[in-house]
């Protein structure tokens, strides 16, 4: 897997969202499968989530794998408030 | 659009400080054997505020820390973790932790994280030795709706939620994940997604809202505390919350969209009957919000005070003006004044209460202080407080609170007995330490008592033989020897101890207190206790002041440092070398300060038997201060002279009189500093 297939969405927020999903849009014609990482971050919002939970979700669907990487525990929590874990397919965490 | 959110960080602080407040007082009123789920709630509310917001405000030491925390009280609310003595310990130890995490982060200064991580290994530890641990993540994506399904505690209501914020929701400011994450404040939610109008990745406007959301929320909260939560964003979204069971409930919110042609219409929320009778009939109030109250800087509030200290001295003039005037308008006139007089005296007095500000907030800390120390010095005392709604200024409440402080070490440390020493006096083996408060008049009255064993008074006495205070054969009464706890360095503690002993306290509260324009008294039974009266004007913008007439100046004496005033024959005065003229009044010689030497002025009399002398107190020392008359007593408003003008010893402040002109207000403790010789007083 080339380093091309990997992305840290840490940091983006409703302020800046058009410019993950520039980043998005590049995973997305890569091709392969998309390694997710959002390790450090303290903080995300619901656009940035929204925007994922179509991402993975429309990946998917595609028959395209997605990995999230390291603990991205900060979106695993804000996903599970929003009730978005599943479709994120976010791994339960190893202890924050 | 980028907001700048540096302009609310100190809003986030002063909220935080007071929110800290309000957990460390529901953590002293948990019971460690049976605990209220309600003050888990306060408490756990508190802690996930603050995570919130120092996470929105890019603090992350302090939303770090108190990630931990919230996952623990989180364990404690859900009954997965009793609370214990020890875990009673950690909480508050977190709330010192906090309270400096957040001090350090508001001045900008370096932070100290070691206590924090320490304290942190010691909640996550906690977490982790859990039954069923390992941690909550662990137990699947959603562990909060499997953990909630197993150990959900008893909640009185179940409120069904459906949030559909509007297209354009997140563009005007919202972020839904905000206002989720709040109803785990108010209990235990289940929050299913509906994603069925999220358009797929391609032909996706990012900025747009397509999700909605179904909730089930097991909580205390009454529909008001739910729908607080959303208040804000309430006119751009769907939202209907209904009882379980309800009609048109799951699934089926009664909701009616008055404009589905705008995409932020407001939505008109049929309601269910309401499941939680005991809250039916309150007015709504938003959960954590007060919505009868607004923050106002105290910069503001002191601008409006000032203002309106101009047009009371406004107001005065004219009114000598008035009682001055003739001719056929004049009694028209003066009946006009009158009301003007009267509506400003109002508004003096709605504007000064603006100001004030509940002595709670420097009881609050009495709790803590008393638990703490008592532990360590093996006593078991009981606070009671009482007239804690007693409001007074909030520059006198700020500088109040130290001086309380040591008065309380005090009643911990020498006042109340060990518990076996107050059993074999015939005592319960619980001491009681009160904290009072009430208005009298123009003050307000701060009592500080303990029924422990009292002054000693022999010792004291012996004391102060020893150290020279008393020559040998005088007998003093009870209330010199009382006075003299308040001399500095005077101490009869057989050993200092950290905590008080060491002479250094008593002399510094009264001077605190005198400083503040009030005064304290003692009185002490043996065996049965002491109190202290503290007295505090309610405001330090106006004073209580003796009019005197030096020349053709006005000075104002305040009233609180006047003993006495007395007219002196001239053999009544002696001038001893060193010390100027003195005259012998109650035991002692105190010397004699001519004002207008003083102040360069020319009197009208300069013989001691023509005018008359104010014996007055500053600092512990007493003098008389020589003046060609008294002229009345008033309440004047106090103007600053170090921002008009420059700082002048011995003087506080000046004020402007009905007539015009401008009196200096007399500041004994400087006035005795700069011209008093030092003379046995």
């Amino acid at each position: 897997v080339s380093a091309d297939h990997f992305f840290n969405v840490s940091g983006y927020s409703m302020r800046d969202i058009a410019a993950l999903q520039a980043q998005l849009r590049r995973l997305w014609d890569v091709g392969g499968p998309v390694h997710l990482t959002a390790e450090g971050t303290l903080r995300c919002d619901t656009a940035v989530l929204q925007l994922l939970a179509a991402f993975v979700r429309d990946l998917r669907a595609a028959g395209r794998a997605v990995v999230w990487s390291g603990d991205p525990a900060t979106v695993r929590g804000a996903a599970r408030i929003l009730g978005l874990a599943a479709v994120l397919a976010i791994p339960p965490g190893s202890g924050q | 659009m980028t907001l700048d959110l540096a302009q609310f960080n100190e809003a986030f602080f002063e909220e935080s400080f007071e929110a800290i407040d309000s957990m460390e007082a529901a953590l002293l009123a948990l019971d460690p054997g049976v605990p209220d789920p309600e003050s888990i709630n306060t408490i756990f509310r508190v802690a996930h505020s603050i995570k919130g917001g120092a996470a929105m405000f890019g603090f992350k030491e302090v939303a770090s820390f108190t990630h931990s925390l919230e996952t623990l009280l989180d364990e404690l609310r859900a009954g997965r973790i009793a609370v214990d003595d020890t875990i009673a310990d950690i909480l508050l130890k977190s709330v010192d932790v906090l309270r400096a995490l957040l001090a350090a982060t508001q001045q900008g200064g370096p932070i100290d994280m070691q206590q924090a991580a320490d304290l942190q290994f010691d909640i996550e530890s906690i977490i982790a030795r859990r039954p069923g641990a390992p941690c909550a993540d662990e137990a699947g994506p959603e562990p909060l709706v499997a953990d909630a399904a197993a150990q959900r505690p008893a909640f009185a209501n179940r409120w069904h939620i459906r949030f559909a914020p509007a297209a354009g929701f997140m563009l005007a400011g919202h972020d839904p994940l905000i206002l989720i994450e709040q109803l785990e404040t108010l209990g235990l939610p289940r929050v299913e997604a509906d994603l069925r109008a999220l358009p797929s990745f391609g032909e996706f406007d990012p900025t747009h809202s397509f999700l909605s959301w179904q909730i089930e929320l097991d909580s205390n909260a009454t529909r008001e505390e739910v729908a607080g939560i959303f208040d804000w964003a309430e006119d751009s979204c769907e939202l209907s919350i209904d009882a379980a069971g309800a009609p048109g409930g799951r699934g089926e919110p009664e909701t009616i969209r008055p404009d589905a042609s705008v995409e932020t219409g407001r939505l008109v929320t049929r309601h269910a009957p309401e499941p939680d009778r005991a809250g039916a009939g309150e007015p709504p109030k938003p959960a954590g919000v007060d919505a009868n109250s607004i923050r106002v800087s105290a910069a503001k509030v002191d601008a409006l005070i000032n203002t309106v200290g101009e047009i009371v001295i406004t107001q005065a003039m004219l009114a000598e003006l008035g009682a001055r005037a003739q001719g056929p308008v004049a009694e028209d006139l003066r009946t006009g004044l009158g009301q003007l007089e009267r509506s400003v005296r109002e508004l003096h007095e709605a504007v000064m209460r603006v100001r004030m500000l509940p002595i709670s907030f420097a009881f609050n800390r009495f709790p803590r202080l008393v638990r703490d120390l008592s532990h360590r010095l093996g006593k078991k005392i009981e606070l009671r407080t009482s007239g804690e709604q007693t409001e007074i200024d909030k520059t006198v409440l700020e500088r109040i609170g130290d001086p309380l402080v040591h008065l309380v070490r005090n009643c911990i440390d020498h006042g109340i007995e060990l518990p076996g020493d107050r059993v074999s006096a015939g005592k319960p083996a619980t001491g009681t330490i009160t904290l009072e408060a009430y208005h009298r008049g123009s003050a307000i009255i701060i009592e500080v008592g303990d029924d422990g064993r009292g002054l000693d008074q022999e010792r004291i006495l012996a004391k102060a033989r020893n150290r020279g205070l008393i020559p040998a054969g005088d007998t003093p009464g009870i209330e010199e020897i009382i006075d003299l706890i308040f001399l500095p360095g005077f101490s009869t503690a057989d050993r200092a101890t950290d905590l008080s002993g060491r002479g250094v306290g008593m002399d510094v509260v009264r001077r605190n207190i005198k400083d503040l324009g009030g005064s304290i008294e003692v009185s002490s039974d043996a065996g049965a206790g002491t109190r202290f009266t503290i007295r505090l004007p309610l405001t330090l913008a106006i004073v209580d002041g003796q009019t005197v007439a030096v020349g053709k100046e006005t000075y104002i004496v305040p009233l609180v440092s006047i003993i006495e005033s007395l007219q002196l024959r001239a053999r009544d005065v002696n001038r001893l070398s060193g010390f100027g003229d003195v005259f012998w009044f109650r035991g002692d010689y105190l010397p004699i300060l001519r004002l207008h030497e003083l102040f360069g002025v020319t009197p009208r009399h300069h013989e001691i038997s023509d005018g008359l002398v104010v014996v007055a107190e500053g600092d512990g020392r007493r003098v008389g201060l020589f003046v060609d008359e008294l002229l009345g007593q008033q309440q004047v408003v106090i103007k600053s002279l170090e921002n008009n003008y420059g700082t002048v010893d011995g003087v506080s402040g000046a004020t402007i009189l009905g007539d015009g002109s401008v009196a200096l207000i007399l500041d004994l403790p400087g006035l005795i500093r700069h011209g008093a010789p030092r003379a046995a007083a």
